[in-house]
């Protein structure tokens, strides 16, 4: 027999039953059908034994609750939104920082494992310079193991003559080990591999061998030419393999130290130091037991730079995350402050269905539900909405990842990869079962009292005040979020204000890195020569120019103010350093192609290419510091004091920004680079200032390049596209605040909009009472938009004061601009206010426009 | 000793099937009959008790056709069915004796 439906087969069994029974009894169907009981319920308990008992009481309560929700479409959408957008937005912000702050590292036991080094104003990350490493490395208690890196470099990998710039980490050979990484394939690094002289090896990441060497163990042992020297693969890395800098790295190579030479410090190299602490030893004891090698090291730290420097032992995770930590935490808080407003949001919401289904639930409760079962069908029903809302919320969230991905500045570690995994699912889930729970706890625990079955009303204003006090807080939390959006604003349109000294639109910059290991200074300079020289002749461009370095930062050389020698003055050094001086080394072009006016003296002409003696242009800050009140035009200087070069001051320029937006900038000067003079440091940019389009000059430079040089990789970029780049992190972070907050503002106004309707509602039969004796609509109004005030004014009280208090919390994502900025709180206030206002404004006409005669009918 | 009415009703039922197999309806009749009308069983317990020995698997259920022609839905002993009968009656003698002693001591 096929199996069927269990309810048809008992409803034959019952029907077969009274036939029967008629039949014997000779009575009616209808008698026996009386004499039988009741069929439904007999149906009722068969069904229960076969389902167990609280899945069917769910069925039925899912059921139910659906009846419901799709009979109040309107309170439904509004609860599914509302706690969708503070789901979603929690669960995209926490994909993002969940792989930052919380997840483990892909290191063995890493808590274990520390950066140490020295800091100090001028570079805050702990750092050692070679001889300390070695130093510490070799005499130190405290670590399983020590190891170093020299960070990133770009390198060239040469294969079947198609040259691609990929990116080398630079470690010491103890480096995996000491992360405790094994490599996927291959072997690690032994010392030596790492001797000055052994032949180069490297390790794949295994993206590169993937893509490049087609997955193929074979790789191993062979030689690839990277950066022109032939290089032998050992290993591959594993795919969860992470550079503690958490910039992506192709290869691993070694830094091949002299550390002989290094010891003598007739070599430094600054390097980053990382290492495992023993079981059992704490940071603080690493410190302490470092002590003594710090000291020692600081014999050789200038005196005046000595009370400015820290010995310095972080947790690893500490160090990784240093930058991000407090933006990531912001974030957080953000979505968090969110998702709250939208629980309370629906808290509203639900308190008011609540009121409107009292009677509903009396009269369940008069015929025979349980207080445990009525109970349960709330929860049931706010688990139903809220786990709806959860999907919706994933799905938004995903939408919002994929925004963050696409206009998220480079260098969010990690943000690449970030993805709705299971961690984050389960913690969607999680917030939607906890805040369906808060939202629906207020009306949950409520009685349904047998009043209601009389239909007065029987809300209390208890719950009035609930309902106001949970509008209140929306419009609080709101106004915190706008004033950390709003100051985060005012910062980005600050930096935008930033005075760079230069002109940035119109013009390109192409960096160019010859291979190292393929040229020699001469050629290098002959091809740079060559190369500029072949620009200007391409019709359009207006001026073109080489440096070492552009504007306003990048990898610029610096010098001790007080190295630089004027002529005629002996050196003085005993003063201190008097801080540091910027310097470039240009061709005449460059304060054309960046309209950096030389205001005294004169600029560089093409002529002084060949010119007999070296040149310099100072800016004006420097020239105040060397030659205060005199003229500076024709003196000489040698900047570090030593060697035969002596350049002549022929100009000076007005300060341009060299250190960054962020950073008060050094003084400068500018050393003409003549035809024949030494090549300094090798690759270059070059600027170009065109009047033409500058995307439609890009390929024209590109092609000219390729044409001196067909394997060299080339990188061009407007110069405005790079300045706005510099700022690109705080332009996000602004971004997402506001839309955070905006999130927050639009959910508030809804929420207040929806309670003072709801009061309008409860008190139509008392405004019907005024207007029936003479109150006009505008009285109607003003006494809803009155109400309504003190609660959107003691909301933005609130809201004010844990603004001044928590905004602090931003002052390092601040430029120019405090936490407190009046400016910035008085505006976010008032727009509040008149959203606040503006959103009680269209219940308060409502109430107006009410027909007196409708109103007092109302029950 | 654990037992209650829901178990006399079951110990009925289990006792009319040993005879062969019968639907609902002739089980309340049998019983009816037996007792001498003494003991009626209401469809409310009736059913109930078929479908939990059914879940038990104490009696089988099967679809056929009945005396008067139409289909209906007879009940059959299973031998765990035939089990539970022994030791039910066994159960039941003991707590007849029982309650009969402690009615005669008063």
């Amino acid at each position: 027999m096929t199996p069927r439906d269990p309810d048809a087969d008992l409803r034959e069994e019952l029907e077969y039953h009274l036939a029967r029974r008629a039949e014997v009894n000779q009575s009616t169907a209808i008698e026996a059908r009386r004499q039988f009981g009741n069929p439904t319920l007999i149906q009722e308990e068969l069904r229960a034994m076969r389902i167990p008992i609280w899945l069917d009481g769910l069925r039925q309560d899912l059921a139910y609750a659906v009846r419901t929700f799709t009979k109040n479409p309107g309170f439904t959408a509004a609860s599914i939104i509302a706690l969708a957008l503070g789901i979603g937005s929690v669960t995209a912000v926490f994909s993002v920082v969940d792989p930052l702050l919380f997840r483990p590292l892909p290191y063995r036991d890493a808590d274990r494992l520390v950066s140490v080094g020295m800091a100090a104003p001028i570079e805050p990350n702990e750092w050692l310079l070679g001889p300390d490493y070695y130093e510490w490395r070799d005499k130190q208690t405290a670590f399983e193991s020590m190891t170093a890196i020299t960070g990133r470099r770009p390198c060239d990998l040469n294969a079947s003559g198609d040259p691609t710039r990929l990116h080398c980490g630079v470690a010491e050979s103890t480096f995996l080990d000491t992360f405790g990484v094994h490599p996927a394939l291959g072997r690690q690094f032994t010392p030596q591999d790492d001797q000055p002289h052994a032949a180069p090896t490297a390790l794949l990441s295994h993206a590169l061998w993937q893509t490049r060497f087609g997955a193929n163990p074979n790789v191993l042992g062979t030689s690839v030419e990277l950066d022109g020297a032939q290089t032998r693969i050992i290993g591959v890395l594993p795919a969860d393999f992470e550079f503690p800098g958490l910039q992506q790295v192709d290869f691993l190579v070694l830094m091949r130290m002299d550390v002989k030479r290094q010891l003598a410090r007739q070599m430094m190299f600054f390097f980053r130091v990382f290492a495992r602490l023993k079981p059992g030893v704490t940071l603080d004891q690493a410190r302490e037991s470092l002590k003594p090698l710090f000291n020692q090291s600081m014999e050789f730290v200038p005196a005046h730079f000595r009370k400015e420097v820290k010995l310095r032992v972080s947790n690893f995770r500490e160090r990784q995350t240093r930058e991000y930590r407090t933006t990531s935490l912001v974030l957080l808080g953000a979505v968090l402050c969110v998702l709250f407003v939208a629980c309370a949001n629906v808290a509203n919401l639900m308190l008011a269905r609540s009121a409107s289904r009292e009677r509903e639930m009396a009269v369940r409760a008069a015929i025979g539900a349980s207080r445990k079962r009525l109970l349960r069908q709330t929860i049931t029903e706010n688990l139903f909405l809220s786990l709806t809302a959860g999907f919706a919320g994933i799905a938004l969230a995903s939408a919002l990842l994929t925004i963050f991905r696409n206009v998220a500045p480079q260098g969010i570690p990690r943000l690449a990869t970030a993805s709705l995994d299971w961690r984050v699912l389960s913690v969607a889930i999680a917030l939607s079962v906890i805040s369906g729970t808060l939202a629906g706890l207020a009306p949950a625990l409520r009685l349904p009292r047998a009043e209601a079955l009389t239909g007065t009303r029987t809300t209390g204003p208890r719950h009035d005040w609930l309902r106001q006090i949970l509008a209140a807080a929306q419009i609080a939390i709101s106004l915190v979020l706008l004033v950390g959006s709003g100051l985060l604003i005012r910062s980005v349109w600050r930096i935008q204000q930033i005075d760079l000294g230069v002109r940035t639109d119109q013009i390109l910059v192409a960096r160019v890195d010859l291979d190292r290991h393929r040229t020699t200074d001469e050629s290098e300079r002959a091809f740079f020569l060559e190369l500029e020289r072949r620009l200007r002749q391409i019709p359009g461009m207006e001026e073109v120019s080489l440096s070492d370095s552009i504007p306003p930062a990048d990898r610029m050389m610096t010098m001790i103010f007080s190295r630089i020698e004027k002529q005629g003055t002996p050196m003085d050094t005993r003063s201190g350093t008097g801080g540091m001086v910027s310097m470039r080394t240009v061709t005449p072009g460059y304060f054309q192609a960046l309209s950096l006016p030389v205001i005294k003296g004169r600029s560089f002409s093409e002529d002084d290419r060949n010119a007999p003696e070296g040149l310099v242009i100072v800016d004006e800050a420097l020239a105040r510091r060397l030659y205060p009140g005199e003229d500076p035009i024709g003196k000489r200087i040698r900047p570090g004091g030593e060697g035969p070069h002596w350049l002549t001051i022929t100009g000076v320029a007005r300060n341009a920004r060299n250190a960054g937006l962020f950073e008060s900038s050094d003084p400068e000067y500018y050393v003409l680079q003549r035809s024949n003079d030494a090549w300094t440091n090798r690759g270059r940019f070059i600027l170009i200032r065109t009047q033409r389009d500058v995307r439609a000059i890009a390929p024209l430079i590109r092609a000219e390049i390729t044409r001196l040089d067909p394997k060299l990789p080339v990188d061009i970029e407007a110069l405005d596209t790079r300045v706005r780049q510099l700022s690109s992190r705080q332009r996000f972070n602004a971004m997402l605040l506001a839309l955070f907050a905006t999130f927050a503002l639009a959910l508030a106004a809804i929420g207040l909009s929806g309670v003072v309707s709801y009061l309008v509602t409860q008190r139509t039969q008392e405004l019907g009472v005024r207007m029936a004796l003479g109150a006009t609509p505008g009285n109607i109004r003003a006494l809803v938009l009155n109400q309504s005030l003190r609660w959107i004014l003691a909301g933005a009280a609130v809201g004010f004061a844990v603004g001044l208090i928590a905004t602090r919390s931003l002052k390092t994502l601040l430029f120019q601009i405090e936490p407190n900025d009046p400016l910035i709180l008085g505006l976010v206030t008032s727009i509040l206010i008149a959203v606040g206002i503006l959103s009680a404004w269209l219940p308060a006409q409502r109430a107006a426009r009410l027909d007196p005669m409708v109103a007092l009918r109302h029950d | 000793m654990t037992n209650n009415l829901q178990g006399t009703i079951d110990l009925l039922i289990l006792k009319t099937l040993e005879r062969g197999s019968h639907h609902g309806f002739g089980i309340t009749l049998h019983i009816q009959e037996v007792s001498g009308g003494l003991l009626k069983v209401e469809e409310g317990s009736l059913y109930p008790a078929l479908h939990r020995l059914d879940r038990d698997k104490l009696v089988e259920a099967e679809w056929k056709v009945s005396e008067n022609g139409r289909r209906a839905r007879y009940y059959r002993l299973t031998a765990q069915g035939r089990q539970a009968l022994a030791e039910q009656t066994e159960t039941w003698d003991m707590l007849r004796k029982g309650v009969t002693k402690v009615l005669k001591f008063a």
